[in-house]
């Protein structure tokens, strides 16, 4: 489980991030969602600790972030996070050498499944083969979670489709799913829990099941109450 | 360990293409250097001696015989060790830089890789030494090699005949870069990676804090700067210049260089820890 | 392994390179000349102990060297620790000695002329120069060590009236009794001509006990210069004194002439009691040219040398009988037009190196001569084991050291 408890941030004096609590359970596919941008992408930082925060707890089964606990959580970002010189092939040989559990059959499988070639490279991808190369590199670690920066932002449909199945693929199967969008509608019907973030606070926190089957919402349907209201 | 050798590896791959370029300019100009200098040094004999007809020992007289000291005072081999020192300095920031420029960041895969923070900047600081030192093993290689190919241009009788030892020992470029005794050689280096690691250390705060960061960086390398150069200033305001034996002085020095050295590399592996951000 | 292939040949190359430079002989060893001394006739034993440092330079290359019987050591072939010290401590030997046995009492004291040591104590007189910043003092710093006990005192004593002087310098120090008696040159400010001065400390109330002036340079504008002693720091009771003329140097000379011979006339100061001597130096010594070769005073012997005819000759006066004990002469007869010479004497032998040449020789000659016996006791020459003419004519001499 991962815990966020209290997670305040400030760029200067602007609040970036006020008390943020939630959790996020194994198996289950959390999606953080925000109309204002800001907040979403930092906390899945915070959560892989690439940037600091004034204060509050994060703990991935009880441990705080460390060189062990990156062998059990990956990030995937929305930009290229290898270096543009190399081909694909390159950093997954890269990623090979320093993962223990890195699992190069899936990785080669997913390969397959986007269509990408070996010899491609980094810099010439297009931002949804971009996309695809960093859910690749992120999905081909056994990890116990994911955490995903808006994989469907800018790109293309037949991209998004692609990106879409992996989430009913056995490639997620009981893994943790931390997830940001502002656009819902392509995997409303994925998710098991929603965090509705406004300005930096926790608005309103459920399970999609029970909004459904206990008061008959989808997720859009709370979010136009929270965010119009 | 492991993670440390295997970012080792990787650092010196990413720069391996333009840091064997830096090496090809050093072998190449310096070569042509030497041709250079000493063609002009053997056809302006030829020519004096004719126009005065002098015979080879006048023209010794009046000119003096030539020396490869005279190809090492030359731009023809300090330029090129310029170029490539000038290059690995500036490659100390851009080491760091291109981790963050770019749509590339290849700094989150970085930060994210199940090795410790150490390794990450160890890695860097490494590969930026053993580049220099790499520089100075082909420099230590070539040299004979030039001398060969100034005693093939230059006939016997024109030409002053040194030893490479010597030729390096008075040579304002090589005595830094190669001393003539090997404690010497490991003071240099001491100095020269307590400097880089200074710089990593400014650098770490420009990416923490960003522009107070530049503020912070500078305070930091001139604090460390003053700490190194305290034995002297305080010598000199309290007027006893001499209080200490220069081997008390060289202790004093190497004592606070390390503790130089390891404040930098703290602060480096808790700023990179901590504080900096991507 | 294959991907390593990169790194390893940095690293390879790496230590393959720099450890072949500090370790091979093709990378240590030298071109440069090695010299040694040849004995023309005499006893080589007494040329062990000789040590002729130097400088070599050949074009664009030089660096200092140290040659001894058979061993020539250039200061690049010096282990880093020599080096080091050579270069931060520019160090004679003697304060070396001193500094090994007191090293905290030494700490700092540099000066050689502001020593004095006998069997009990070791003493140390300087004077502190601060004229810059608008500030002005003259202050002098005493130390004397018990060299039984390892105690010292020390004090200092602030020069009074420090607007008169430019600059003050000591010239020499020693202990009478507990009285420690310093002689000093002070160069006056906006006035010419410099002051030879001699302050007396009590030692055990740490205060000055008086003050005077030995020569008023300022006032007669003549020069006193004071003839240095063989070993400076021992105890020597006379100081002598040349007195002369001062010599402008004429604006923009079109050739160096030789300086000529000064009118001088010379003076014993006996520094325990405190006047000067009536010895009268016989004519023969006081026209002797004191520029071209230094001479010495070693406890009540004054030593002069003198060139002419291819001949050197020393003469050894008795400052208290006034009579001359021993007179000895060198014959160098050497072709070259050029004569540099260095002369020392320690343990009543005379250590004469000249350097000879010009544009067809050149030539390093080293004698040793026996002062009570009047007899020349060693003579060998400078050889070096390629190009001797070159290699000679590029050594600058320095001096010559005996241990």
């Amino acid at each position: 489980m991962i815990e966020v408890k209290n997670l305040t941030k400030k760029f200067g004096r602007r609040r970036v991030l006020e008390n943020v609590s939630f959790t996020a359970e194994k198996g289950q596919i959390t999606c953080l969602i925000g109309i204002n941008g800001v907040g979403k992408t930092t906390t899945l930082k915070a959560i892989m600790g690439l940037t600091p925060y004034k204060s509050g707890t994060i703990l991935i089964d009880n441990e705080p972030i460390s060189k062990q606990v990156y062998e059990k959580i990956t990030f995937i970002p929305d930009a290229a996070i290898m270096p543009p010189s190399m081909t694909i092939g390159e950093a997954l040989v890269f990623m090979q050498d320093f993962y223990s559990n890195w699992n190069n059959e899936r990785a080669l499988e997913l390969l397959k499944f986007f269509n990408l070639k070996e010899e491609f490279r980094i810099a010439e991808l297009s931002k949804g083969n971009t996309a695809k190369v960093n859910l690749l590199m992120g999905l081909a670690i056994d990890v116990d979670y994911i955490l995903m920066d808006e994989p469907f932002s800018g790109i293309d449909i037949f991209s998004r489709e692609q990106i879409a199945n992996v989430f009913t693929s056995h490639l997620i199967e009981d893994r943790g799913v931390i997830i940001t969008t502002h656009e819902i509608n392509d995997i409303e019907h994925l998710i098991d829990k929603v965090i509705l973030l406004d300005n930096g606070s926790v608005l309103k926190e459920f399970y999609t099941e029970e909004m459904r089957s206990q008061e008959g919402k989808s997720v859009i349907d709370v979010m136009r109450e929270v965010y119009r209201a | 360990m492991n993670h440390f050798f295997k970012l080792l590896n990787f650092e010196i791959n990413r720069f391996i293409k333009i840091y064997a370029s830096l090496l090809a300019i050093v072998i190449i100009i310096q070569t042509i250097g030497v041709a250079v200098v000493s063609n002009s040094f053997v056809n302006r004999a030829n020519e004096m001696m004719m126009e005065n007809r002098w015979t080879q020992e006048e023209f010794i007289k009046s000119n003096g015989k030539m020396s490869f000291s005279e190809f090492m005072n030359s731009f023809w081999f300090a330029g090129p060790i310029a170029i490539a020192a000038t290059a690995l300095i500036f490659y100390i920031f851009l080491i760091w830089y291109r981790e963050w420029y770019g749509k590339n960041t290849f700094i989150y895969r970085l930060l994210m890789l199940p090795a410790s923070r150490y390794s990450i900047y160890f890695a860097k600081a490494l590969a930026i030494f053993l580049m220099v030192l790499g520089l100075v093993g082909v420099q230590i290689l070539v040299l004979p090699l030039e001398n060969e190919l100034f005693k093939v241009i230059v006939p016997n009788a024109l030409r002053e005949v040194l030893a490479v030892k010597d030729l390096i020992y008075t040579n304002a470029i090589t005595m830094v870069l190669i001393p003539s005794t090997f404690t010497q050689f490991l003071l240099h280096y001491s100095a020269g990676l307590m400097a880089v690691f200074t710089l990593f250390t400014a650098i770490l705060m420009e990416r923490s804090y960003r522009f107070k960061g530049i503020i912070f960086g500078v305070l930091y390398c001139a604090a460390v700067l003053a700490l190194f150069s305290a034995p002297l200033f305080i010598a000199a305001m309290l007027d006893m210049g001499n209080m200490l034996y220069p081997m008390e002085f060289l202790m004093v020095e190497i004592v606070l260089g390390f503790i130089a050295s390891v404040c930098s590399i703290l602060i480096g592996h808790q700023l990179l820890t901590k504080k900096v951000s991507v | 392994m294959n991907k390593y292939w990169k790194i390893s040949i940095i690293i390879a190359l790496t230590i393959m390179t720099i450890g072949a430079f500090y370790t091979h002989s093709a990378y240590s060893s030298t071109q440069l000349p090695q010299f040694h001394i040849k004995e023309e006739r005499g006893n080589s034993e007494l040329i062990k102990n000789v040590a002729i440092s130097a400088f070599y330079m050949v074009d664009s290359h030089g660096e200092g060297v140290s040659i001894e019987q058979n061993k020539t050591t250039y200061d690049s072939e010096k282990s880093f620790f020599e080096q080091f010290n050579r270069d931060y401590a520019r160090t004679d030997s003697t304060i070396k000695q001193l500094q090994k046995k007191y090293r905290n009492f030494m700490r700092g004291k540099l000066n050689i002329s502001s020593f004095y040591e006998d069997k009990q104590l070791l003493a140390f007189a300087d004077i502190d120069n601060n004229t810059g910043n608008g500030s002005r003092s003259f202050i002098f710093n005493i130390s004397v060590l018990n060299k039984k006990t390892g105690n010292s005192t020390s004090f200092k004593y602030e020069i009074p009236s420090p607007e008169k002087y430019n600059h003050i310098y000591v010239e020499d120090v020693q202990y009478f009794g507990k009285e420690l008696k310093v002689l000093t040159r002070s160069y006056q400010q906006n006035i010419g001509g410099q002051d030879v001065s001699k302050y007396i400390f009590d030692i055990p109330n740490e205060k000055l006990l008086s003050k005077e002036e030995v020569f008023a340079g300022s006032k007669t504008l003549l020069e006193y210069s004071l003839i240095p002693n063989i070993d400076p720091i021992q105890p020597s009771k006379y100081a002598v004194f040349s007195i002369s003329e001062p010599v402008y140097e004429p604006e923009e000379t079109e050739a160096p002439e030789p300086p000529k011979p000064k009118e001088k006339e010379l003076v014993v100061y006996d520094l325990e009691q405190n006047k000067k001597l009536d010895t009268i130096f016989p004519k023969e010594i006081q026209k002797i040219n004191t520029d071209a070769i230094q001479p010495y005073v070693d406890g009540s012997t004054a030593y002069f040398a003198e060139e002419a005819d291819q001949k050197v000759k020393l003469t050894a006066f008795n400052l208290e009988t006034g009579k001359i004990d021993n007179e000895i002469t060198l014959p160098i007869d050497l072709k070259g037009k050029y004569n540099e010479m260095r002369v020392v004497v320690k343990d009543g032998k005379f250590y004469l190196l000249v350097k000879n040449h010009d544009m067809q020789t050149a030539n390093v000659k080293i004698m040793i001569a026996d002062i009570k016996t009047e007899s020349i006791v060693f003579e060998g020459r400078l050889a070096a084991d390629k190009n001797m003419r070159q290699s000679l004519r590029s050594l600058e001499l320095y001096d010559i050291q005996i241990k």
